[in-house]
């Protein structure tokens, strides 16, 4: 097991590396010169020009990417910002903070409805109970967050006045952004928890309990749910890492100064160091949470586990059982 | 010999039609799909106003029979915007899926179909594209490309490109080791043949159904591409760059915010119905 968490720990050094890259090149040729936007348009020519040079965006390619690669794995220093010359690690690392805790928030509000909904549809399969649940979270899927986040502002902000509806502050802040990040989730939780469930009841050892005489909700609930909850569980904190970047939107809409609003900013400013910076922390978080899901789900269940053991210890399959595990 | 080949394609079809009539729910959102196209399609028949006529009489109004959904900030009329916008966003929506799919099929069936080294590369360039959250993708390389129709497609296409490969990859990897298939190597069919006539239509069904709940997933896409300024340019109306006008209304006029959002919504809500469908009608075996 240790091996196979190393061996995805290095695998994610190649990945990022390509991400860096990646972005590095998008970003090379994004149109727009920043240092035009950030000196305004009145702004004399031999001004940016030197400006342009001291910042060394005159340099040629390759130079300034193996420049930023350096200092980005070396040194964890995304560069500064071009708009107000802050540190952009530093930037990201005290938004990071509040990023995180709207995706934990929101997923876990999620969780608490969307899987009770779930255990329903999937108990009364085809029942008027089961319709509602499946159209619900249809219709949960089907609402793009950042309206529904603005909806919300209309109703609880600006008619009932109950709750803030920008910033940060009190727990009363977090409510709105929570709830409308965390809609989509429910929607994802109850299908996920119901088709686990209905698979879960279908098994073998359930026709068994109940051969025997085990009453209904003990065999739901000691029985099948069990069983079914480990794709539930690994399926959330996977949702944690996409919700992150996911929530860029509704954080621009709630003024909530996250990674997402910074990235937006970033963006509309032509402040390469800070879209970069931005970015390739998300991937670094995608990669952080999907390797802690695989390990969970491998602890989770023993089967996949012997998986992971049988392949390290046959070194010439070792190579597919990571494809197989990819 | 053609007629041969022919008949049992098209029992399959009338198969899945009549198994598709079954699904109510489904039936309806494909008629309710269709009728929107159609309106937004002949938009400067059915539209009272230009999508563009302006009228500093009757700014911000309240929904009313002059404007059934009321006029924005300029006066422009609500309701004829969301016809004409429907065409953008509809179309984007499925052009975008279909760009997608057709790029990821090809990438996926290569890399499934010969496997080996060349899967491997292809696999670990979608790992790296993959590390990225799709919509993100999208937001930078829209912002490269900058705002525009083809642009915002091209943008889309790419962040969900990587899934459909995945998806082509992982059923051809199933279909390649079914007899049929080693049938036909030995009796001399070429590798391409064999991609576009044996493994893809055996491979296609999770496609289909990925490609039809894709067209939904586009057109939220879209909306949050154009909310965050990356979408069609402002004269033309499109949803969700309507909702990225009237947003700075939100406390005078909400209203203008109401009627795009629910066009969104029903317009994916039908698509993904329509998705679960086909999924059912494509493959009892996968309705739980």
């Amino acid at each position: 097991m240790l091996r196979y968490i190393l061996k995805r720990l290095l695998w994610m050094i190649p990945i990022l590396v390509a991400v860096t890259v990646l972005i590095f090149t998008i970003m090379y040729f994004v149109p727009g010169d920043p240092v035009r936007i950030m000196m305004g348009a009145n702004a004399e020519e031999a001004e940016v020009e030197a400006k342009r040079e001291a910042l060394g965006l005159n340099r040629p390619y390759y130079v300034r990417l193996l420049d930023y690669l350096k200092d980005v794995f070396f040194h964890f220093d995304f560069g500064n910002s071009l708009v107000d010359g802050s540190s952009v690690t530093k930037t990201l690392l005290s938004r990071f903070p509040r990023t995180f805790l709207i995706a934990v928030l929101s997923t876990v509000f999620a969780a608490c409805i969307g899987t009770p909904l779930g255990i329903t549809a999937a108990t009364h399969p085809n029942s008027l109970r089961d319709r509602l649940a499946v159209f619900f979270s249809l219709v949960g899927v089907s609402i793009p967050g950042f309206w529904l986040a603005l909806m919300l502002v209309i109703l609880f902000s600006l008619k009932l006045k109950l709750l803030p509806s920008q910033g940060i502050g009190s727990f009363a802040h977090y409510i709105l952004p929570c709830l409308s990040a965390g809609f989509m989730t429910i929607a994802l939780q109850t299908r996920q928890t119901r088709s686990c469930l209905v698979e879960a009841l279908r098994e073998d050892y359930i026709t068994t309990a109940r051969a025997k005489g085990v009453v209904e909700r003990d065999i739901v609930y000691k029985h099948a749910l069990p069983n079914a909850a480990i794709p539930i569980i690994t399926h959330l904190c996977g949702a944690i890492g996409g919700k992150m970047a996911g929530n860029l939107v509704i954080e621009n809409v709630f003024a909530i100064p996250g990674i997402g609003q910074f990235l937006i900013r970033s963006i509309n400013n032509r402040d390469y160091y800070g879209v970069q910076g931005a970015v390739i922390f998300f991937a670094f978080i995608l990669c952080v949470m999907n390797l802690i899901t695989d390990v969970l789900y491998a602890y989770a269940d023993p089967r996949i586990k012997a998986q992971f053991e049988d392949s390290s210890k046959r070194k010439k399959k070792a190579e597919a059982g990571e494809e197989s595990a990819a | 010999m053609k007629k041969s080949i022919k008949a049992p394609r098209e029992t399959s079809f009338v198969i899945f039609c009549r198994r598709f009539k079954k699904e109510k729910a489904a039936v309806a959102c494909l008629i309710i799909i269709v009728l929107m196209a159609l309106a937004c399609y002949l938009a400067p028949l059915i539209a009272p106003y230009a999508y563009d006529e302006i009228n500093s009489k009757a700014l911000h109004q309240l929904p009313s029979w002059q404007h059934i959904f009321g006029t924005d900030d300029m006066g422009r009329d609500i309701f004829s915007r969301i016809l004409y916008g429907g065409r953008y966003s509809l179309a984007i929506g499925v052009l975008a899926t279909g760009l997608g799919v057709l790029v990821g099929a090809i990438f996926g069936a290569i890399a499934g179909f010969f496997g080996g080294k060349v899967d491997m590369i292809i696999m670990r360039i979608f790992d790296v594209f993959q590390a990225l959250p799709s919509i993100l993708l999208s937001i930078l390389i829209s912002s490269v490309l900058g705002a525009g129709f083809t642009n915002m497609i091209i943008a889309l296409s790419v962040g969900s490109m990587v899934g459909y490969a995945r998806l082509l990859r992982a059923s051809i990897l199933s279909v390649r080791k079914i007899d049929y298939v080693e049938a036909a190597t030995a009796i001399g069919c070429s590798s391409a043949r064999i991609i576009v006539r044996h493994v893809i239509p055996n491979a296609m069904t999770p496609m289909i159904v990925q490609a039809t709940m894709g067209v939904a997933q586009q057109i939220l896409g879209a909306a949050t591409l154009a909310y965050i300024g990356l979408g069609i340019p402002a004269p033309s109306p499109e949803w969700g760059a309507m909702l990225s006008a009237a947003k700075d209304y939100i406390r005078t006029y909400p209203h203008m915010l109401v009627f795009p959002g629910v066009m969104i919504a029903i317009t994916v809500l039908c698509f993904n119905m329509i998705g679960d469908g086909v999924r059912d009608a494509l493959d009892p075996k996968l309705k739980d």
